[in-house]
C-alpha cells in the first residue's frame, strides 16, 4: 500500500507513535530516599564522586567522548548548586539569625501547604538560581549575614579567585543547557571576548583532565565557602550572643565554655559543616570546639 | 707537598676557634652587611653579575645552593646604598615560604594567602632597606612621611600569623586587604623619588620555592606584575627549574643570569682562588697544587670551596700524609653532596625513584668521563664533558626530569647542546669532586697534585664522551622510571598518573604535606648533633621529641638549658643544627 501523497506535506519528519500515552512523572523520583543525614558538603562530595567515576571509568575503558563530558559537566555544576541550597536550608533550620532573616521572606501558598516542615526553607529558594556568584553571595548575605559577601556579588577577597572560576564554569554551563554546548556571544562576552571570539558557535569539547580541573575548581570553592561560613557563623554566635560585644544581639543562647554543656549546640553547627568521609575529612568535633574556645578566650580578652 | 710548619701547628685556642669560625662563615645570610664590602671578591664575572642586579630589567639569577646568589644580592644591595647613582635596592628573602606549604594541602584559598605573604615580605624588606638608605642620605631633606603607607610592625605580625597558620585578626585582615601590587609599586616609586633614586631593584632571594611548584608559578605571576619601567625585579632560583607557570616564559619575561661559575672557563681557577683569598686569607697555608685541586672540586661553588679548605685543614691534623688528607677530604665532601642530592627524595617523595636512579646515572656519567681521562693521561687534553644522545632524553619526560634534578642539586653542569653527525647531544660536566674521587686525573698508583692540576689545565677534547641513555643505564631501569604516587586515601586504589580524582571511588587524590612530615622528625635524629647531644635530647623530659614541637617553643634556648650540661653555647649549636636541617630540607 502506498502512502497518500498529501501526507508528505503533513509529515516532514516521520516518527512512530510513542508507546506511552501519558508520562508518569510520579514514578521518576525515588520515593524511598531519606533526605539529609549527610552534611551539605558531604552530599556534594558524594554526588561529585559518582559523577567523577562515570567519566574516569569510561576513559579507562577507552569509551570517553566529549559528549559524555558535556553531560557530566552539567551534573557537576548541579552538584555545586545543590550544595548551596542544602546549606541555606540547613542553616535556616538550625541558626537563629538565619531563621530570623528567612522569616520575612514570602513562600508560595502551595509550598506552605504541601511541604514537610524541615523542607520548607528549600521552597524559599525555588525561584532562585544558585549557579552564579551574584546570587550565591546575595543569599549568603541576606539569609545568613555572612561577612564580606554582598548583594552586588562581592565576595571575601580570599575567595575571589575561586568564585571567578565558578562564574566562568557557570557561564559555560549556560551554553551546555541552552545551546547544546555551543559558545554564544553573551557568554563569550562575559568570559572575555579577546580570547573567546574565535570560538563563537564552536562546541564544548572537554578532555578528561579538564573535567577533573573543573571538578577540582568546584570542590575547592565549595570547601572554601564551607570553611569560611562555618568560622564566620560560629564566631558570630559568640560575638553577637548575650555576652558578645556586637550591638545587635542575634542569639539568645550563651556558650557555657564547657564541652559537655556546649556539645549539643556545637554539634548542630558541626554537623551542618563537617565532612566525615572521603580523603580529606574534617577534624573531630572536640578539636574544632577547642579551637573555637581559643577564639572565645582571645575575643573576651580584647577590650 | 705540605709545609712542616702547618703540621706542627698547635691546636687552636677557644678565641682562635671563634676567629676562624668567623672567617669561615660561609653562608652569606649569616654575614653582617658591613663584612660584605671587604670580604667580597670581585672578578670580571661577578662584576657583570652585580651589574645585572643593580641595572635595569627583570633578571633571574640561576645557580645551585651555595654558589653565592645571596652573597651577590647583598653585595649589590650595599653597592646601591653607597652609590647615589645606583637604584634604590630592596632585599627580600623568601626562604620561609615553606611554612605556607601545609596550607596548600588544606586550604583552597592558599594562593590568596601566599599572594599577601609575598607582598608583605616585600613591604617589610622595603622598610628595612629604606633604613639603610636613609642613613646614608643624611644630606638630603627627606620627606619620610610620604613613606608611611604601612606600619612595618603590623605587616610583620601579619607575616607571623600566616607562618604560624593562624588566621589574622580583624585588624591584620585590613592590612592584608590593603596589600596590593599597585599599592606596593606606588610606594616603591614614591620612595625612589624621596630618596632621589631613579630606579628600584627588588632583590627577591631564595625564590626557588622547591617544595611548592604551585606557589612558584604564582610567584612568577606576582614577579611579572611588579615589573615596571622604574621597577626591576630580580629573583634567585636553582638551575633545572621548569615550573615558572603558564604565564611566565623565562628568557622572555626576564633575562637569565647564570651565576654558577663554569669549571670549564679559562679563568676558573683564578676566580675561585681570588674568592678564597678574600674570604679566607689563611688559605695560603695550603700548598698551591692542593689548593687548586680543592678549587676544582668545589665545582664553581664558593661555599663548597670554603668547606673543602676547612675540612682539609681539619683532616690534616688526623691524617699522616697529604695524599690521605686530600682523599679523605674529597670523599667526605662528595658524600655530603650525594647526601644533599638524595634529600630530594624526602622533599619530593613522588620523585623518589627518579632521584634514586639519578644517582646511578650520575655514577655512570662519572665513570665514562673518568675512563676518557685515563685514556688521555699521556695526551695533551682533558675531557670534562659527557654528551648524551638527545633522542633518549627529550622525548622521555622522566629522563629529562632526572637530569634536571641532578642539575638542581648542582651534581652536573649543563653545557650547550652540540650536534655530531646527524645526532644531537646534551652536554654535561659531572661534579669534579666525583671525578677526583675516581682519580680521573691521576696516574695509577701515584699521588701528584701537580700532575692533576697540570692535566686539569689542559685544553678540552674537541668532542665530549658520547653516550646514549641506554648505555648509561640498563633498559629495565629506564623502563621502570615512574612517579611514586601514594594510593587513594579513601579507597586505597592505585592512582593513575596525572589524575586529580580516583577512578575507582571518584574521591579527590591528595598529597601529603612535606613540611608536616618533616615536622615529625625526631629532634634527636637531626643531622649535625653530637652523640652526647643526641642522647640528652632523647632522654630529657622537658625537651619535646619532634622537630615540629621544638620549633613551636616560644624560647627553645631556655628549654634546652634545663638539660644538665647545656649552657648558652651548646643550646645555640643545637638550635643551629635544627635550623640548618630545616634550611637544607625546605629551602
Amino acid at each position: 500500500m502506498s502512502i497518500p501523497s498529501a501526507s508528505f506535506l503533513d509529515t516532514i519528519t516521520p516518527f512512530s507513535a510513542p508507546t506511552k500515552g501519558k508520562l508518569d512523572t510520579e514514578n521518576w523520583f525515588d520515593p524511598n530516599h531519606v533526605t539529609a543525614i549527610q552534611s551539605p558538603v558531604d552530599e556534594f562530595r558524594s554526588n561529585l564522586a559518582q559523577i567523577n567515576v562515570l567519566y574516569l571509568r569510561a576513559d579507562a575503558r577507552g569509551e570517553y567522548t566529549s559528549m559524555l563530558g558535556s553531560l557530566v559537566y552539567l551534573g557537576m555544576v548541579s552538584a555545586a548548586e545543590g550544595y548551596f541550597r542544602s546549606l541555606l536550608r540547613r542553616l535556616i533550620l538550625v541558626d537563629e539569625a538565619c531563621r530570623h532573616n528567612a522569616s520575612s521572606r514570602t513562600l508560595t501558598y502551595g509550598a506552605a501547604l504541601h511541604h514537610a516542615e524541615d523542607l520548607l526553607p528549600e521552597a524559599l529558594l525555588e525561584g532562585v538560581s544558585l549557579a552564579n556568584t551574584k546570587n550565591v553571595a546575595t543569599e549568603l548575605k541576606t539569609l545568613c549575614n555572612i561577612s564580606q559577601m554582598s548583594k552586588d556579588g562581592n565576595v571575601p577577597a580570599a575567595l575571589e579567585r575561586l568564585f571567578n572560576n565558578f562564574e566562568s564554569i557557570c557561564q559555560v554551563r549556560h551554553c551546555g543547557i541552552h545551546r547544546f554546548g555551543k559558545l554564544g556571544s553573551q557568554q563569550a562576552l562575559r568570559l572575555g571576548m579577546d580570547k573567546h571570539k574565535p570560538l563563537l558557535e564552536k562546541p564544548l569539547a572537554l578532555t578528561v583532565l579538564q573535567l577533573q580541573e573543573i571538578a577540582e575548581a568546584l570542590e575547592a570553592l565549595i570547601r572554601a565557602v564551607n570553611s569560611y561560613c562555618f568560622a564566620d557563623i560560629l564566631k558570630r554566635t559568640h560575638s553577637a550572643g548575650p555576652t558578645g560585644k556586637e550591638k545587635t544581639k542575634l542569639y539568645q543562647d550563651t556558650w557555657q565554655l564547657d564541652w559537655t554543656q556546649d556539645q549539643k549546640r556545637f554539634n548542630e553547627y558541626y554537623d551542618i559543616f563537617a565532612s566525615v568521609g572521603g580523603s580529606q575529612p574534617s577534624d573531630p568535633a572536640a578539636n574544632v570546639y577547642a579551637a573555637f574556645m581559643t577564639f572565645v578566650t582571645a575575643y573576651n580578652a580584647k577590650k | 707537598m705540605i709545609s712542616t710548619g702547618l703540621d706542627d701547628a698547635p691546636s687552636l685556642t677557644a678565641d682562635e676557634e671563634q676567629e676562624v669560625a668567623h672567617q669561615y662563615e660561609e653562608r652569606a645570610d649569616h654575614l653582617e652587611l658591613d663584612a660584605f664590602a671587604t670580604n667580597t671578591a670581585l672578578t670580571d664575572d661577578s662584576e657583570d653579575w652585580i651589574k645585572s642586579l643593580t641595572g635595569p630589567g627583570a633578571k633571574l639569577l640561576v645557580g645551585p645552593r651555595g654558589c653565592g646568589k645571596t652573597h651577590l644580592m647583598r653585595y649589590a644591595f650595599t653597592q646601591c646604598v653607597a652609590d647615589p647613582e645606583l637604584p634604590l635596592a630592596v632585599y627580600i628573602n623568601l626562604n620561609r615560604y615553606y611554612t605556607l606549604e601545609p596550607l596548600l594541602r588544606r586550604r583552597p584559598d592558599a594562593m590568596s594567602t601566599f599572594y599577601v605573604w609575598v607582598l608583605a615580605n616585600i613591604v617589610v624588606g622595603f622598610y628595612e632597606s629604606v633604613e639603610a638608605f636613609k642613613a646614608t642620605s643624611q644630606g638630603l631633606a627627606l620627606d619620610v612621611d610620604s613613606l608611611q603607607e604601612f606600619d612595618p610592625a603590623e605587616v610583620r605580625d601579619l607575616i607571623g600569623a600566616y607562618e604560624k597558620s593562624q588566621s589574622p585578626d580583624a585588624g591584620l585582615e585590613t592590612v592584608a586587604t590593603r596589600l596590593t601590587i599597585d599599592r606596593v609599586k606606588q610606594l616603591l616609586i614614591r620612595s625612589a623619588d624621596v630618596l632621589k633614586r631613579r630606579r628600584v631593584v627588588l632583590l627577591l632571594d631564595d625564590a626557588a620555592l622547591t617544595l611548592t611548584p604551585e606557589y612558584l608559578s604564582h610567584f612568577f605571576d606576582i614577579y611579572r606584575a611588579l615589573k615596571a619601567p622604574r621597577i626591576a625585579p630580580k629573583a634567585s632560583v636553582y638551575p633545572g627549574t621548569t615550573e615558572y607557570g603558564p604565564n611566565f616564559h623565562a628568557g622572555h619575561e626576564a633575562d637569565t643570569v647564570f651565576v654558577w661559575k663554569r669549571v670549564t672557563d679559562g679563568n676558573y681557577l683564578a676566580f675561585m682562588q681570588d674568592i678564597g683569598a678574600k674570604r679566607f686569607p689563611d688559605m695560603a697555608q695550603i700548598p698551591e697544587d692542593i689548593r687548586a685541586m680543592l678549587a676544582y672540586s668545589a665545582f664553581g661553588v664558593p661555599r663548597a670551596f670554603m668547606t673543602l679548605v676547612r675540612s682539609y685543614l681539619k683532616n690534616l691534623k688526623r691524617q699522616s700524609t697529604a695524599q690521605s688528607t686530600f682523599n679523605v677530604t674529597i670523599d667526605e665532601f662528595l658524600a655530603d653532596r650525594v647526601r644533599e642530592y638524595m634529600t630530594l627524595k624526602d622533599k619530593k617523595p613522588q620523585l623518589a625513584t627518579i632521584v634514586e636512579v639519578g644517582k646511578r646515572l650520575f655514577n655512570s656519567m662519572v665513570e665514562s668521563v673518568t675512563d676518557a681521562n685515563q685514556a688521555l693521561i699521556d695526551g695533551d687534553s682533558r675531557q670534562l664533558y659527557i654528551g648524551i644522545d638527545a633522542s633518549g632524553v627529550t622525548d622521555k619526560p622522566y629522563v629529562t626530569r632526572m637530569l634536571l634534578l641532578l642539575e638542581e642539586a648542582g651534581m652536573v653542569y649543563s653545557g650547550p647542546a652540540v650536534s655530531h653527525g646527524d645526532r644531537d647531544y646534551k652536554r654535561y660536566v659531572p661534579h669534579l669532586a666525583a671525578l677526583q674521587a675516581k682519580r680521573a686525573f691521576a696516574r695509577k698508583g701515584g699521588f701528584s697534585p701537580k700532575f692533576s692540576v697540570e692535566m686539569l689545565s689542559r685544553p678540552d677534547e674537541k668532542h665530549p664522551v658520547r653516550r646514549s641513555m641506554s648505555t648509561l643505564l640498563d633498559t629495565p631501569t629506564l623502563e621502570g622510571l615512574s612517579l611514586d604516587l601514594p594510593n587513594c586515601l579513601n579507597c586505597r586504589a592505585k592512582r593513575v598518573e596525572g589524575a586529580k580524582y580516583c577512578f575507582t571511588c571518584g574521591e579527590r587524590l591528595t598529597d601529603e604535606s612535606t613540611y608536616d612530615r618533616l615536622m615529625l622528625t625526631a629532634l634527636a635524629g637531626v643531622p649535625g648533633l653530637t652523640d652526647w647531644q643526641r642522647d640528652k635530647l632523647s632522654n630529657w623530659q622537658a625537651v619535646p621529641k619532634t622537630v615540629g614541637e621544638f620549633i613551636a617553643l616560644q624560647d627553645p634556648g631556655t628549654t634546652l638549658r634545663t638539660i644538665r650540661g647545656v649552657g648558652k653555647v651548646r643550646a645555640k649549636t643545637i638550635i643551629d643544627a635544627v635550623q640548618s636541617f630545616l634550611d637544607e630540607y625546605l629551602s
